[in-house]
């Protein structure tokens, strides 16, 4: 003997495989980030930066590119950052002649906050990534009345990196360029 | 059969349906925010933390690092102006306006995102580099052989990618209309 199968039986175990399939959809999307065994940081994981600064991410090229769709015009270094002991603090000195730009990354990759030279006072990008709760420790030692005189970014995790992106102005000024962002400081405070 | 045989079908179902749909989405790259302007597509909201669930799933898993909104945006093109597939086979021009911003990069990817191996060990041009006609126009010839004046390389065959990235561009750029992006024009095929 079979059972019999009615229309609105089929309908709804559809509906209940329909269903499932939508949970498993978004909560596959939503856990991406945890689960993903290639993002950028793993891919960059060998780039190690010496000396309180910034290492140069090695230009895409034919067969071997850590990250697809890599600008090679442009000079592309990373800052590795953990906040567990403290805010951090990124220190670079910009001039007229070639543009350079920050981007501030979570763990996954994406990015949280992004600035440029522009954003320089009297030569300077002064930025202090921090955890919310260190940024209100920051704020609370202000003077009362005086600007702050650095850029305070809110990093919504302990673990993270930055990315420097620099624009060389002219082909003779890329060694400059290099040897700028050599000097470019991403170190923990204090 | 037994209920609780139909429960275990149902849910298997609605994994694979689930999964798959999710490998679909990915596959599919950005979804939403696109900005269109001729042949060349951006995603705006990629760059900051307004970044939706399956932009953020995509960046995880392909390992892009994408331009942060104030550090600029990034065009792709994988047609011509005419909306023909971009192909090794063919030989284009990329002619226009200086587009608006600080500095500007077009580069040449194959589909996955890694640069194209050529005998002049050239994966993108710049701002910097490129010579002027009457000042602002500008023209890049894309093609397998070496051509005059402004020369990307391209691979002799098969599909790729061209990446205009405008650095500090300004934030009318977001309204597609007022970016006038070069325009991609088709020549000679083989």
């Amino acid at each position: 003997m079979t059972a019999r199968i009615t229309p609105g039986a089929v309908f709804a175990w559809a509906l209940a495989v329909f269903f499932v399939a939508g949970c498993v959809h978004l909560s596959s999307i939503l856990l991406m980030p945890r689960l993903a065994p290639k993002d950028a940081f793993t891919r960059l994981a060998d780039i190690e930066s010496t000396g309180g600064g910034f290492a140069i991410v090695p230009p895409a090229r034919p067969g071997k590119a850590a990250i697809p769709f890599a600008d090679s015009a442009t000079i592309l270094a990373m800052c590795r950052y953990d906040l567990t002991k403290g805010p951090w603090r990124v220190r670079a000195t910009v001039d007229d002649e070639s543009m350079v730009s920050l981007s501030f990354h979570g763990r996954t990759g994406a990015v949280f906050h992004s600035l440029t030279d522009r954003a320089a006072l009297r030569g300077h990008l002064d930025v202090v990534v921090a955890t919310a709760d260190q940024i209100e420790t920051i704020e609370a030692g202000d003077v009362e009345d005086a600007p702050p005189q650095d850029i305070r970014i809110t990093s919504p995790a302990a673990q993270g990196f930055v990315l420097l992106r620099a624009m060389p102005g002219s082909p003779a000024g890329e060694a400059r360029l290099r040897a700028r962002i050599a000097a470019t400081g991403c170190a923990p405070e204090g | 059969v037994s209920f609780f045989l139909k429960v275990l079908v149902v849910i298997a179902l609605g994994m694979v349906l689930g999964l798959s749909a999710t490998r679909a989405s990915i596959d599919k790259g950005f979804l939403f925010g696109a900005v269109r302007d001729g042949p060349w597509t951006a995603w705006t909201t990629v760059g900051s933390n307004t970044i939706d669930p399956y932009a953020r799933a995509v960046v995880v898993s392909s390992g892009l690092l994408p331009l942060g909104t104030d550090e600029g945006l990034a065009f792709y093109a994988t047609a011509d102006s005419n909306g023909r597939p971009l192909d090794g086979a063919c030989d284009y021009t990329v002619e226009g306006n200086d587009p608006p911003a600080r500095f500007w990069t077009l580069g040449l990817f194959d589909r996955r995102g890694t640069p194209v191996a050529n005998a002049a060990d050239r994966y993108a041009l710049s701002s910097q580099d490129v010579l002027r006609r009457d000042d602002t126009r500008v023209m890049v010839a894309v093609s397998p052989s070496a051509r005059p004046g402004n020369w990307l390389p391209a691979p002799p065959k098969g599909r790729f990618t061209l990446m205009l990235s405008l650095y500090e561009s300004n934030s009318g750029i977001a309204s597609a209309a007022e970016a006038a992006l070069p325009v991609i024009r088709r020549g000679a095929c083989r």
